[in-house]
């Protein structure tokens, strides 16, 4: 006669047991997931809406007397829904860039623009003026390049330097020069980051050839009004 | 042995870092900036603590043939909480660790801990070496990134302590530098060691 095992003790046990296991750790997993979304989903959409605020925050007037920092969610979502119009270009498909309006007059656009840099995609967003003559400002949003090197991209100062150059002049796409940290840019230059070249170039290749192909492929010929 | 000498022997004398050689990837990964360092290992404290208690109360169900697989899942599921735990109240802390929060999951330390203590004691004992270990481990990344920041960014916690006139060491900003330190701080306690033997 055969003797009786245990279910402990046979084959299906740990199969039994891997189940159970599952099933109990991925249902309160789902559960917190659930939980979490909608805060998560919260936290991305206000981040974009501040960085899209940011860009604009010299012409918009309820922005002049606090920092971005200092308002509620609630009323930087009014903010935005009061200047800002989410928009999709024909090419690529579904590209999505935003509109800054005024009283009813356009007076710039958005666009999410990425590159390679030594390390990541820099992600970033770059604004410019309605006939694409200047750039407004540019926002890094995701980066990951090396801390302290690279990751200085998103100092205040390198992103400031590039408002107000020129990107479209006369038919002719401007390029823009990198010069050394340490020395005074001109008109159409901008400074890299000493020990960063990779990282400033592929800033300064999303804005510009990124942007140019965009430009070429919905722009130039006033298929968008 | 009372929990007092098991949490000491698990973060000191037992150091998961300096004496087993254990987490190096992560301590390597993040030890550029303290912040980074404190979050990193209060993640792993708070997963070794809770993922060490479970393991060990249902450790007499755990079939010895898939129980690194039972250890492994259970270890993932405290590891996604954390994450969606930073994601939804510390999102700023979140963008900063990246990829690393999820790493934890590989974390050796872990593993290490629940195939030798928690697997065979009891749960409150288990947590105490958990949190032992998570201590010991936090230790090193702070003193590591203590020395990282300040050299590479003349900074302690994000404040800035040197002036304008410190140039600032590359080296200590990339991940080679936390391979030297971490071989040096082996050398100190391993001298300390012999000298008390």
């Amino acid at each position: 006669m055969k003797e009786k095992i245990s279910f402990r003790d046979s084959r299906l046990y740990p199969v039994f047991f891997m189940i159970i296991l599952s099933a109990i750790l991925t249902f309160i997993l789902a559960f917190s997931y659930q939980l979490s979304k909608g805060r998560v989903q919260m936290y991305q959409e206000l981040t974009l809406q501040t960085n899209l605020l940011d860009l604009y925050k010299g012409e918009i007037a309820e922005l002049n007397n606090k920092l971005i920092k200092d308002y509620t969610p609630e009323e930087i979502n009014k903010i935005y829904n009061k200047y800002i119009t989410k928009r999709t270009l024909q090419n690529p498909v579904d590209h999505q860039y935003y509109e800054f309006s005024q009283n009813g007059i356009r007076s710039g656009y958005v666009f999410p623009v990425s590159a390679k840099g030594l390390w990541s995609t820099i992600k970033l967003l770059v604004a410019i003026d309605p006939d694409f003559s200047n750039y407004l400002g540019i926002k890094i949003i995701s980066q990951g390049e090396t801390p302290g090197l690279g990751a200085r991209i998103t100092e205040d100062w390198f992103q400031e330097q590039f408002t107000g150059k020129r990107f479209y002049l006369d038919n002719k796409f401007i390029k823009l020069q990198m010069i050394e940290e340490s020395e005074d840019p001109e008109t159409d230059q901008v400074s890299q980051i000493t020990g960063a070249t990779v990282s400033s170039k592929a800033v300064i290749t999303a804005i510009q050839d990124e942007l140019e192909t965009l430009y070429k492929q919905n722009f130039s010929s006033g298929k968008v009004n | 042995m009372s929990r007092k000498e098991i949490f000491i022997k698990s973060a000191f004398t037992e150091n998961a870092i300096w004496v087993q050689i254990l987490g190096i990837c992560s301590a390597l990964a993040v030890t550029n900036q303290m912040k980074n360092s404190l979050v990193m290992g209060l993640g792993v404290i708070f997963t070794l603590a809770l993922s060490m208690f479970t393991i060990s109360m249902i450790r007499s169900l755990i079939p010895s043939r898939v129980r690194m697989m039972a250890q492994t899942f259970i270890i993932a599921f405290y590891v996604i909480l954390v994450d969606l735990f930073l994601k939804a109240v510390l999102p700023d802390v979140s963008q900063e660790l990246g990829p690393y929060v999820g790493l934890i999951i590989t974390n050796c330390i872990i593993m290490g801990r629940a195939e030798a203590f928690a697997i065979k004691n009891s749960p409150l004992d288990s947590m105490i070496d958990g949190i032992g270990a998570g201590v010991g481990y936090t230790l090193v990344l702070l003193i590591i990134s203590f020395i990282r920041e300040l050299f590479g960014f003349g900074a302690i916690f994000g404040y800035q302590v040197l002036g304008s006139w410190w140039t600032r060491w590359s080296i200590m900003v990339m991940a080679p530098s936390a391979f030297f330190l971490l071989a040096m701080l082996i050398w100190i306690v391993e001298i300390r060691k012999r000298k008390k033997a």
